[in-house]
């Protein structure tokens, strides 16, 4: 019995894989509509993701990293729980592993070492709860089941929590810019213009001024008073 | 009859200006004179060097800034020093990228710079100061959250005054536009905070606060030594409602 729920369920999977990318194979309950479905998987993943991540983080990042690992052990852990029972009376398979994006994440912690290690680390943990932000608030406006929205809004504060915490940690750790150096030298602006304006009037005051000496001195040679 | 001649200059026309005397010398000392000055102010504007932009002062309440009083202060952080590794993450395809910003009462249209992928805890800007450019790292247009930022150069010795030259001059209420890849975006000016520029707290990238763009540049005082601005200006938006 197990055995054959077992291959069903990765019979659906497949199915949903080839035949129906992203949409509703595996009948779910009446009720749940095509949104709470996709939250039901994608936070699922992300909770996965961010487990995996904080593992690594634990063994691999300095310390202000690790303690941001252990929030992310703890939370994630714990909404995941939360998540997959819903999941499970509603009806709704769960991917078993994190998709491709979050996986090539994954290796690229594993590959990178030393302190470039904690930057890229909070730098893709910063997108990974944006996108995990945006999941909830997707949920919560076109969402229809009530279980699921739950669940929103009880990732909504722990992602709130974890984007504030990566905002402290990031400048330390190189992933925040430390200066903006937005300038090139001084621009001239408008002086040139001023400075060729100006000259130009100088110099036609001058010949005007030329222009009346000449003709003072000839009307003077004229005789004329 | 004789009621409108009360209103005849007198006979005696003492106001007349003088008949011009051909003859005299002051109109060519005048022009002399005059020209001289005129060259002269045109050789200080050409020769000395051209002031730095204004000082802009502070205005506003700075959106989504957390109650926890000032920031952290960014000596705490070691590692601002030299980028160590040039790791570049691509943003997240959801993002809306910037493609446009318009500052209406500026008239500034600036081409945003959104395909620079920015390093780890770097900032690229684009070379020509007219052009802006997007931290891909932080949030887009039209998110809920994160701080949209956008930076370009001041100015540029051969190139001008950048798009950005004048957000010193921005009023709490102005409005910018956005133009990104999900559509335009409107914007309220909110706050202009001057920082040293070795002490931009890391709290202007902030991404868990309420949706708000961020428009940096560089400002005065300038060295003229290192040639380079040592503070920037720093212009807080929040989303226009309705």
């Amino acid at each position: 019995m197990q055995r054959r729920i077992g291959l069903a369920t990765l019979l659906s999977a497949v199915l949903i894989v080839l035949v129906l990318p992203g949409s509703a194979l595996a009948a779910p309950v009446a009720g749940v509509n095509a949104q709470d479905q996709s939250f039901l998987r994608g936070a699922h993943q992300a909770h996965l993701a961010a487990v995996a991540a904080a593992r690594i983080g634990l063994r691999k990042g300095d310390a202000e990293t690790r303690e941001l690992a252990n929030q992310w052990l703890t939370d994630h852990s714990r909404l995941d729980n939360q998540l997959r029972p819903v999941a499970k009376k509603l009806g709704v398979d769960l991917p078993a592993r994190p998709d491709a994006t979050q996986q090539a994440m994954l290796n690229r912690y594993e590959r990178t070492t030393g302190p470039a290690f904690d930057g890229l680390w909070v730098s893709t943990q910063r997108q990974a709860q944006a996108s995990l932000r945006r999941q909830v608030e997707a949920e919560l406006t076109g969402g229809q089941n009530e279980e699921v929205k739950t669940l929103a809004r009880q990732t909504s504060p722990v992602v709130a929590k974890h984007a504030e915490a990566l905002d402290d940690t990031a400048p330390a750790v190189g992933a925040a810019p430390g200066q903006v150096d937005a300038g090139r030298g001084i621009s001239a602006g408008n002086r040139p213009v001023i400075a060729g304006t100006l000259a130009a009037v100088g110099v036609a005051f001058l010949l005007g001024s030329a222009w009346s000496w000449r003709r003072r001195s000839i009307l003077r040679q004229s005789g004329q008073p | 009859m004789s009621e409108p001649r009360r209103f005849l200059l007198p006979a005696r026309r003492k106001f007349s200006l003088p008949a011009p005397d051909r003859s005299s010398r002051w109109p060519a000392y005048a022009g002399l004179a005059t020209g001289v000055v005129c060259l002269a102010a045109a050789a200080i504007y050409a020769l000395l060097p051209p002031p730095p932009p204004d000082l802009p002062s502070e205005v506003g309440v700075v959106p989504g800034q957390s109650a926890q009083a000032a920031p952290r202060s960014p000596a705490a952080s070691k590692t601002t020093a030299a980028p160590r590794e040039t790791l570049t993450v691509p943003p997240d395809p959801a993002v809306a990228r910037p493609r446009r910003l318009k500052i209406p009462v500026l008239d500034v249209d600036a081409v945003v710079d959104s395909e620079i992928v920015n390093t780890v805890g770097g900032l690229t800007l684009p070379d020509d100061p007219r052009r802006v450019g997007w931290w891909s790292a932080g949030a887009g247009p039209g998110s809920t959250f994160g701080s949209v930022i956008l930076a370009g150069h001041v100015d540029d010795r051969d190139l001008g005054r950048g798009a950005l030259y004048d957000i010193g001059k921005l009023s709490v209420g102005d409005l910018i536009w956005v133009d990104s890849t999900a559509g335009r975006r409107a914007y309220r000016v909110a706050a202009r905070r001057v920082y040293q520029k070795a002490k931009l707290p890391g709290d202007v990238f902030a991404q868990g606060v309420p949706e708000r763009l961020v428009l940096v540049t560089c400002t005065s005082p300038y060295d003229r030594k290192t040639q380079s601005y040592e503070a920037n200006v720093v212009v807080y938006a929040s989303p226009a409602t309705g």
